[in-house]
């Protein structure tokens, strides 16, 4: 699905490219042939952006990770008290 | 469109009559863990401790499949001592005689599971057995086919990533997100429960490996029009031992996704 539509817009800037599509003049010599470079940066910018942003919000959780901490030494102790190989 | 509809936090839906969530009381289920093991020998007991204080706690029917790949520092051992003092009934061994992969695991847990439903996690202690009482409730809300973990909405979180290790991951998410638009926000997440049918029907469909299987398969969930709700976790990582997040494997994880996007 990705694959086609991909293919779809590289055939349809190529034959803009190449003169097959009616384009007015300015357009087909100045925009067309920059457009996928224009497509690249947009989507970089919006990888980044969305990165960033990302990356800022991350949620950590110390808690999770003292009460896991805590939790495991219950449980070692009460499965070595019935017998069980605890390192 | 397919039918795939996504709900994220608990809404009380006043318009809809408690109709489902009688039909599932009256109904008895049982909950099947599965822990495909290899090495896991310091893990496994305290796991499977935290998952019957959790069920046990909270009334549920279980049981614990422990899917050992003959692993040679003793795992299983610890494993029979663990049936020992949980019960046959809530401790289920199916060892294998050699590491043969994770969907062969999980096919073969299915195979000896007699729950209706089946939760998968790690067994090293990055998946908190108490998020399993949120997935069930939320599982009857709306008779989800797929209950997921996500790390990344509020609630969630990660515990133990420096800002490398969160890069590669919302680098990840943020490429499979664009190309495979899953419609959920942690794709490669492993902490789910699934209708015992439902994950059935979706493995056999699977064929990739590694981190790439657990996003093939939410791939593969959408596809077959299957319902998702996802329920904050939190997730700490590598308790004991080190991460393994090298170049190769970031190679592999864009070679898979690459093969999921061209095979859908």
């Amino acid at each position: 699905r990705f694959a086609t539509a991909f293919t779809a817009a590289a055939a349809t800037w190529l034959l803009g490219l190449v003169g097959v599509l009616p384009l007015p003049a300015t357009v087909r010599a100045d925009i067309w042939p920059v457009l996928p470079l224009l497509f690249a940066v947009s989507l970089g910018s919006y990888a980044f952006v969305n990165i960033g942003y990302n990356l800022l919000v991350f949620r950590e959780c110390p808690e999770a990770y003292h009460e896991l901490m805590q939790q495991i030494q219950e449980a070692k102790d009460d499965l070595r008290a019935k017998n069980v190989d605890i390192a | 469109m397919s039918r795939f509809h996504v709900s994220i936090s608990p809404e009380p839906d006043s318009a809809a009559p408690s109709f489902g969530s009688h039909l599932n009381m009256s109904r008895h289920n049982k909950y099947s863990v599965l822990l495909p093991t290899y090495n896991e020998r310091d893990n496994l007991p305290i796991i499977t401790w935290l998952l019957a204080k959790t069920f046990k706690e909270h009334g549920l029917d279980y049981e614990i499949i422990i899917i050992d790949d003959n692993s040679p520092d003793g795992t299983l051992e610890v494993a029979k001592q663990l049936q020992r003092v949980y019960g046959e009934s809530h401790v289920v061994l199916r060892p294998r005689a050699g590491k043969l992969g994770l969907g062969t695991a999980y096919v073969h847990g299915i195979q000896n599971a007699t729950g209706n439903f089946v939760i998968i996690m790690d067994a090293d202690m990055s998946h908190h057995p108490k998020a399993i009482p949120a997935f069930i409730s939320k599982q009857k809300e709306r008779d989800y086919d797929i209950v997921t973990g996500t790390r990344y909405t509020s609630g969630g979180g990660v515990y133990g990533w420096d800002l490398r290790r969160k890069l590669t991951s919302r680098g990840a998410n943020f490429i499979a997100d664009l190309l495979l638009n899953p419609g959920v926000s942690d794709l490669t997440g492993s902490f789910r429960l699934y209708k015992k049918d439902v994950l059935h029907q979706i493995i056999n469909a699977t064929v990739s490996k590694g981190y790439v299987f657990q996003m093939e398969m939410m791939v593969r969930a959408k596809q077959f029009g299957f319902s998702v709700a996802e329920v904050p976790i939190t997730f700490v990582d590598r308790v004991y031992g080190e991460s393994k997040l090298g170049a190769s494997e970031i190679v592999g994880y864009l070679k898979g996704l690459w093969t999921l996007v061209t095979s859908v």
